[in-house]
């Protein structure tokens, strides 16, 4: 017979007191698997959510010239220049420009007037949010791929 | 009142405050257990005797945790038995419970390997450290031999054997056994005796209920029950 000692069962103690925890509870693996399914459609959704965000205000206007010429280069800076423009971009070899712009702030019609002061022919060949666009340059890429 | 407070007023392993079971019978009230107090120490063999329907399974079943008294405290090793959650309930008798019963209570399908096992099954121990535990009990009974036979493969001292191994292999502190020798010969139920005798010369704290004067002799102590109540304590000495 031994006196009663404390300590020798300080282990099993902390057990049934849940001190000391065996592995992983049912509660914590499904906090746990709950935190990767959040931070997975996270990572997934989030930065498409912030692109739709910065791009939701803005449109491109593709242009070509009449006359099938080159663009002139100091049009394109001072275009990109232009109120609620964000950007200028040359395509198909330089014979089509991409005006990124935004809606609220101005218009094809504005840039129709620009072209004309520059004395320049250009034809609006398709106007389109800028996210669409985007869009198709990605399932453009991915057929190419293919 | 949590475990760390009550570290200086507990004096022994097991304390019974006062504890009482009733069972209502149709309109009446049967008192199973009167009001039992009595203490049990670390590394103690205690016998409970009494004649049937005495009490002694019901006080046992309490003991153990598995049947809520009408009234009073159990303590075990400071812990307040009843007074934890059932969750917390069923991680004491896990982690300071062994128990045997008269009738075995193997499982027919599972090997003696199998059987020893099936407690470890919701500790969290490792499969291979569950295994090397099982052996190791399995051998301390005498089976290391027959791991692989089937409880019907064995004879009635054999699967007793088992049992202690199985009540035995998370190491509790505390084993219970009720009528373990009850089914068996009387050469049979010397050779359990002698392995519960050497488990408690081990640390083990054994507390069993019996109906075999014969038994009381391997105890240091006995405890009779009659009615209810405690009648009496008398201690064996056997120098």
């Amino acid at each position: 017979m031994m006196n009663y000692d404390y300590d020798k069962y300080r282990d099993k103690r902390a057990k049934v007191l849940g001190v000391k925890k065996r592995g992983l509870g049912f509660g914590a693996l499904a906090g746990l698997v709950s935190m990767v399914i959040v931070l997975g459609l996270g990572v997934a959704v989030i930065p498409k959510s912030i692109a739709f965000f910065q791009a939701r205000h803005l449109d491109d206007a593709i242009y070509k010239l009449q006359a099938k010429t080159a663009w002139p280069g100091e049009v394109l800076d001072d275009l990109a220049g232009q109120a609620g423009v964000r950007s200028v971009t040359a395509a198909d070899n330089g014979s089509r420009i991409v005006v990124t712009f935004n809606r609220s702030k101005t218009d094809v019609h504005k840039f129709s007037i620009f072209f004309s002061e520059h004395g320049l022919q250009a034809v609006l060949l398709n106007k389109m949010s800028h996210g669409q666009r985007l869009k198709m340059l990605e399932k453009e890429a991915h057929f190419e791929a293919l | 009142m949590q475990a760390t407070d009550r570290q200086n007023e507990v004096q022994h392993l097991i304390e019974v405050h006062g504890v009482g079971k009733d069972y209502q019978m149709g309109d009446s009230v049967v008192s199973a257990i009167k009001t039992m107090d009595f203490f049990i120490d670390d590394g103690e063999f205690i016998t409970i005797v009494g004649q049937s329907g005495s009490g002694k399974s019901t006080l046992l079943s309490i003991l153990g945790g598995l049947n809520h008294p009408s009234r009073g405290r159990v303590l075990v090793d400071s812990l307040d038995v009843y007074g934890l959650g059932s969750e917390q309930r069923a991680d004491f008798r896990s982690e300071y419970i062994g128990i045997i019963f008269q009738s075995f209570q193997l499982i027919p399908y599972l090997t003696v390997l199998e059987n020893v096992k099936l407690p470890m099954a919701i500790t969290g121990i490792k499969a291979g450290e569950q295994d090397e535990m099982a052996r190791a009990v399995l051998d301390k009974v005498g089976l290391a031999d027959k791991v692989a036979r089937l409880p019907d493969q064995l004879s009635g001292g054999e699967q007793e054997r088992v049992a202690i191994a199985r009540a035995i292999v998370n190491r509790p502190p505390i084993l219970l056994a009720d009528e373990p020798t009850g089914n068996l010969d009387s050469d049979t139920a010397t050779e359990v005796m002698r392995i519960l005798q050497q488990l408690n010369a081990e640390g083990l704290t054994i507390i069993m209920v019996t109906h075999n004067a014969e038994s009381c002799k391997y105890a240091r102590r006995t405890i009779q029950v009659k009615d209810g109540s405690c009648l009496s304590h008398f201690t064996v000495d056997h120098r």
